[in-house]
């Protein structure tokens, strides 16, 4: 017979002690091992490894053994997570019918949420409508480890202002700004424009006009419906932006939904004549922007592309590979409370279903 | 002891006490035999390990590693040694434990079975 413990134990033992602990403990094991098996012979001893072994995993003491006397580094998830799962199993095995049932409901339940999603998501998601959608694109930097990014430092949006010009993009940023009208305040996104913005896009607004200058916005309908309560008196009011007062000019179409769903838009400065008539969206001391562009009809990506790339180093246009994807991915904010109002759909369906007590 | 520290546990009281029967250095080992033989309680080596590396950092216990020897086999094993402060917290226990047992005439309380 051997002398050594039983293997497959101590291979056990290895896998479930951490490193500071693991010799001296499998160490003090085998010295007892080699005890017991002269005392009590080695069937005995075998045995006696065997509950040591196991009594290494009780949540208890798994959990010692990784703190190793500190709370400093170590928050005790296996012994926790073994503690769960022995209580979950315990809970099985006494009431079966109970979790048989609570499976059910939560497949139930899953599939019935991911129905309703997928209902609302086909009522209510909208691509975006644009003329050219084909035409959309996403401005993205990529650093010198190759990651993709698609938000800005001011650097970078100084220099991409002087690379694309108005008669190839129509050029959309978004920031977060505070909208004031009257006593209500709203945080929301502000569309920062260039002067081609609504030609490219081809929007005609629903009332009012175009934006023409700095100082004047175009109000989204969603916006002037929840703040202004659709009333006609809204274009010509005067509204505060990070505290800086704009003018409303006029509303956007109902279903002008141009990317990042902002609340308004507003043109930016005129660049200096000196920057050759560039009008990019970008405005120095920005910490960071996200931007649409959108190609003039007719424009190549590759003449943009190179327009981007021939002065800025970092920099490139990319095309968005599905247009419909993007669509989606920059309407994530719709899609989000699409999700929010499926969900609180199924909670109204199960509440109703909850037989009276 | 310092008020950090708190009290002993009651397993804590039985593993120092158990190496202060040895008198001696011990292996965590040789303090699950002393608890199996006097107290009469089934101590697991890992509990008893675990408890030990807790005294550890508390500071009332100190170990040092022995060397392994390797020709025959055998792993390096922890020696652990009762040091002053682990001394000082039992006597501080067992004054407690004096304390809260002066005067107590053991009899079931009315209402209990």
């Amino acid at each position: 017979m051997s002398g050594h413990p039983p293997g497959g134990w101590q291979w056990l033992l290895r896998r479930l002690v951490p490193h500071q602990h693991r010799e001296s403990l499998i160490a003090e094991l085998a010295a007892g091992y080699e005890a017991e098996r002269t005392r009590r012979g080695e069937r005995a001893a075998r045995s006696w490894y065997r509950r040591q072994v196991l009594a290494a995993m009780r949540p208890d003491i798994a959990h010692g053994l990784w703190l190793g006397g500190s709370t400093k580094w170590w928050p005790g998830a296996p012994a926790s997570l073994s503690m769960d799962v022995r209580h979950t199993l315990r809970r099985w095995r006494r009431r079966p019918g109970f979790v048989a049932g609570a499976i059910v409901v939560l497949a139930v339940g899953a599939g019935g949420a991911a129905a309703v999603q997928g209902i609302f998501a086909s009522l209510l998601r909208s691509p975006v409508r644009l003329a050219d959608v084909e035409q959309v694109v996403i401005l993205t930097a990529s650093d010198s480890a190759g990651a993709t990014r698609t938000t800005f430092g001011s650097a970078d949006a100084r220099a991409l202002r002087t690379s694309l010009d108005s008669r190839t993009a129509g050029t959309q940023a978004l920031t977060w700004a505070t909208v004031r009208q009257g006593e209500s305040a709203l945080w929301g996104r502000v569309a920062d424009v260039n002067a081609a913005w609504f030609d490219v896009v081809r929007a005609v607004p629903a009332m009012g006009r175009q934006p023409r200058g700095p100082g004047e916005v175009l109000l989204s309908d969603s916006h002037f419906r929840t703040q202004f309560g659709g009333s006609a008196e809204a274009v010509g009011q005067t509204i505060h932006i990070d505290r800086a007062p704009y003018v409303v000019v006029g509303v956007a179409p109902r279903d002008f939904q141009p990317p990042g769903s902002p609340l308004l838009w507003r043109r930016i400065d005129e660049p200096a004549a000196a920057e050759e008539g560039t009008e990019f969206l970008f405005r120095a001391g920005d910490s960071s922007v996200r931007a649409a562009v959108v190609l003039a009809a007719g424009s190549a990506l590759a003449a943009a592309d190179r327009q981007a790339g021939g002065s800025v180093r970092t920099a490139a246009l990319r095309p968005v590979a599905e247009p419909t994807a993007a669509a989606g991915e920059l309407n994530s904010l719709a899609r989000a409370r699409q999700l929010m109002t499926g969900l609180a759909l199924m909670l109204l369906l199960s509440g109703a279903r909850t037989p009276p007590i | 002891m310092t008020s950090q520290q708190g009290s002993l546990g009651e397993f804590e009281h039985l593993v120092l006490l158990a190496l202060a029967r040895r008198g001696d250095d011990a292996f965590g080992v040789d303090i699950c035999d002393e608890i199996r033989t006097t107290a009469g309680r089934d101590a697991s080596v890992p509990a008893v390990y675990v408890t030990l590396t807790r005294l550890e950092a508390k500071g009332l216990v100190e170990s040092h590693q022995e060397e392994g020897e390797t020709e025959r086999g055998r792993r390096a094993r922890k020696r652990f040694r009762l040091v002053r402060a682990g001394v000082e917290a039992l006597e501080h226990s067992r004054a407690e434990l004096d304390r809260m047992w002066s005067g107590v005439v053991l009899r079931p309380q009315r209402g209990r079975s």
